[in-house]
């Protein structure tokens, strides 16, 4: 009898878990966001691919790194005030993070992705922080707190040789030199129901860094380590980076 | 009797979890503010006190595991008795005997600044650690390793795990901890602030009044009262050192507007943290002084009042000394609580 009356409290203390649970995960769609670097429309391969830039510098990257924060899916003609914070850091050493993966979704009706390249100024003063935004990563300014938006590090041909570096961080959050940008990226409209998954596949054009409002030719510019009138223009040249390829929902 | 036993230990988890809730905290909940204090600028929401991250804290301040060779904590050159300073010393020394840029700050009344180093360029006193644990010249050490070896200490499982209940230590952990003890460094029982809460039988002395009357008129506009600091920048006149070039604050901001301005420190506990300035190159109260009224060197953003000039004779200079004296707090300095083996 007690025996019975202690697992009648079990079953039901699970079965209350297991409903919460399920109140979370069926009210709720996915966004998937798979990103193919490229450079110059040709496949991106780290290290040994040489690349020719608009400017005709002939390069090799070593390192790219880049955060991806307040993924949002909106309409751009319907009042949403849902407004998501994430932040994910990606990393072409780990091709495992160009795969974005954000979970709890309002379910509705979607025509344009928002986010930003770099990391919001509300987080670039909360202290010490985990997950991807742990100093740790090296995404992180100590001297002049801030997150680095993004690095892109490689070699270059001089007298045709690959003898010289070049190395950009871009970072900090405070105007008038700020490194974030926000990024909106138009699809056709999707109607997004509970439990669906939208994928969104994009392109990351890795030519447009070195290109754009502000020409970078290496051999005149080739290293920017901290805010500064340089950093924000290719910051604006990194906001064209990102172009979409294609959408599709898996049920 | 089962029946019984099951509700007995359901009640006794419950009252455990509680019981624990409140034991792991301080008895203050919240962080004491001085009477007459402003507000301080950290947000405790995201980090509230309790014990057990304050001991952890401690351990973490003075345990030179967090340098790369572990000869250096970052008591070596914050010392307790010396106002969480390096006395003696006008650059701090770190690993392999190198010498810093700059002056170590006194650590005191931390929880109201709104941004750390003499350049203001660290926002959030969490992650000002990370400068010294990273500096080549200071302990010349990584982030990933030092976690690594905190992951591989007994002592640091057990504290982690006490502070955060379970065993997983990261950056933010130890940072928020770290942060935990320093916010904890409050001066405010001087001598000074004794008058100024009229307690009883407290009163400065004819010396200290006078001194505290010409502080009043001629510094206060910068190192204001209680906090004794504005928390701005300013140029206070100091050539430029030919050797470092330290242009402080232009660093961070980019602005030439801001050359060699250097964040206001604290006058609290100012008797015991000599070397003074921001590359320590007064030893004495006097030497201070006497930069205000004959060594100003007037560039165009030097602060006004300096550019006006500062009288101050050779008595004045003793009678502000005398009050300057007051702002010294036994109570902070020798506080068993901030110390590493010490009784409580």
């Amino acid at each position: 009898m007690q025996c019975k009356l202690y697992n009648k409290f079990i079953v039901l203390f699970l079965l209350n878990v297991s409903f919460a649970f399920s109140q979370f995960e069926n009210t709720a769609s996915q966004l998937k966001i798979k990103l193919i670097p490229v450079f110059n429309g040709e496949k991106f391969v780290l290290h040994d691919k040489e690349f020719v830039t608009k400017q005709n510098d002939t390069i090799k990257i070593t390192n790219f790194k880049m955060y991806l924060s307040n993924i949002n899916l909106i309409h751009n003609s319907l009042n949403d005030s849902l407004r998501y914070q994430n932040n994910f850091l990606i990393d072409a050493d780990d091709t495992t993070t160009f795969i974005l993966n954000v979970k709890n979704i309002l379910p509705s009706t979607y025509n344009l992705l928002e986010f930003l390249i770099g990391v919001d100024s509300l987080t670039n003063v909360s202290g010490a922080l985990d997950g991807d935004l742990d100093p740790i990563k090296g995404m992180y300014w100590a001297w002049n707190t801030g997150y680095v938006s993004a690095k892109l590090e490689g070699i270059f041909k001089h007298n045709g040789l690959f003898t010289k570096k070049f190395e950009f961080h871009i970072g900090g959050y405070q105007k008038p030199f700020e490194s974030f940008r926000k990024i909106t990226v138009p699809f056709p409209e999707l109607k997004l129901a509970v439990n669906d998954i939208l994928l969104l596949e994009c392109y990351i054009e890795l030519s447009n860094w070195f290109y754009g409002d502000y020409s970078i030719r290496l051999a005149e510019i080739n290293t920017i380590l901290h805010p500064c009138k340089e950093s924000f223009y290719i910051a604006t040249n990194y906001s064209k980076l990102i172009n979409f390829k294609s959408s599709k929902i898996i049920k | 009797m089962k029946r019984s036993a099951f509700i007995t230990i359901l009640i006794l988890l419950l009252l455990s979890l509680t019981a624990f809730q409140l034991g792991t905290s301080f008895n203050n909940n919240d962080f004491q503010i001085p009477k007459n204090w402003p507000k301080p600028n950290y947000n405790f929401k995201l980090n509230q006190l309790t014990e057990n991250k304050f001991e952890l804290g401690k351990h973490l301040f003075y345990d030179p595991i967090l340098s790369a060779d572990s000869t250096i904590s970052c008591a070596s050159c914050h010392l307790s008795f010396t106002a969480f300073t390096h006395i003696d010393h006008a650059l701090s020394h770190g690993i392999d005997g190198k010498i810093g840029n700059r002056n170590s700050l006194a650590l005191i009344n931390l929880a109201w600044n709104p941004y750390f180093m003499w350049d203001g360029g660290v926002n959030n006193l969490e992650v000002q650690p990370i400068n010294p644990i990273t500096h080549e010249k200071e302990m010349n050490e990584t982030l990933q390793h030092v976690i690594h070896k905190l992951n591989n200490s007994k002592k640091y499982k057990k504290l982690f795990h006490a502070a955060y209940n379970d065993s997983i230590i990261d950056t933010k952990r130890m940072l928020k901890a770290l942060a935990q003890f320093m916010l904890q460094l409050v001066s405010a029982e001087s001598k000074y602030d004794s008058v100024m809460r009229k307690e009883k039988n407290v009163r400065f002395t004819i010396q200290e009044q006078k001194g505290y009357d010409l502080f009043k008129k001629n510094c206060s506009v910068c190192h204001t009262e209680p906090l004794f600091t504005n928390f701005k920048f300013e140029n206070i006149g100091l050539s430029i050192d030919t050797v470092l070039r330290d242009v402080g604050r232009m660093k961070i901001s980019q602005n030439s507007s801001d050359s060699l301005k250097f964040k206001i420190p604290t006058l609290r506990n100012i008797e015991f943290s000599a070397p003074y300035f921001h590359d320590g190159r007064a030893k004495k109260l006097r030497e201070v002084l006497d930069h205000y009224t004959n060594g100003i060197n007037k560039s165009d953003n030097v602060h006004p009042v300096l550019k006006n000039g500062i009288y101050l004779s050779s008595s004045d200079k003793v009678e502000l000394i005398s009050f300057l004296k007051t702002l010294s707090d036994k109570h902070f300095l020798y506080n068993p609580k901030f110390r590493m083996n010490a009784k409580k």
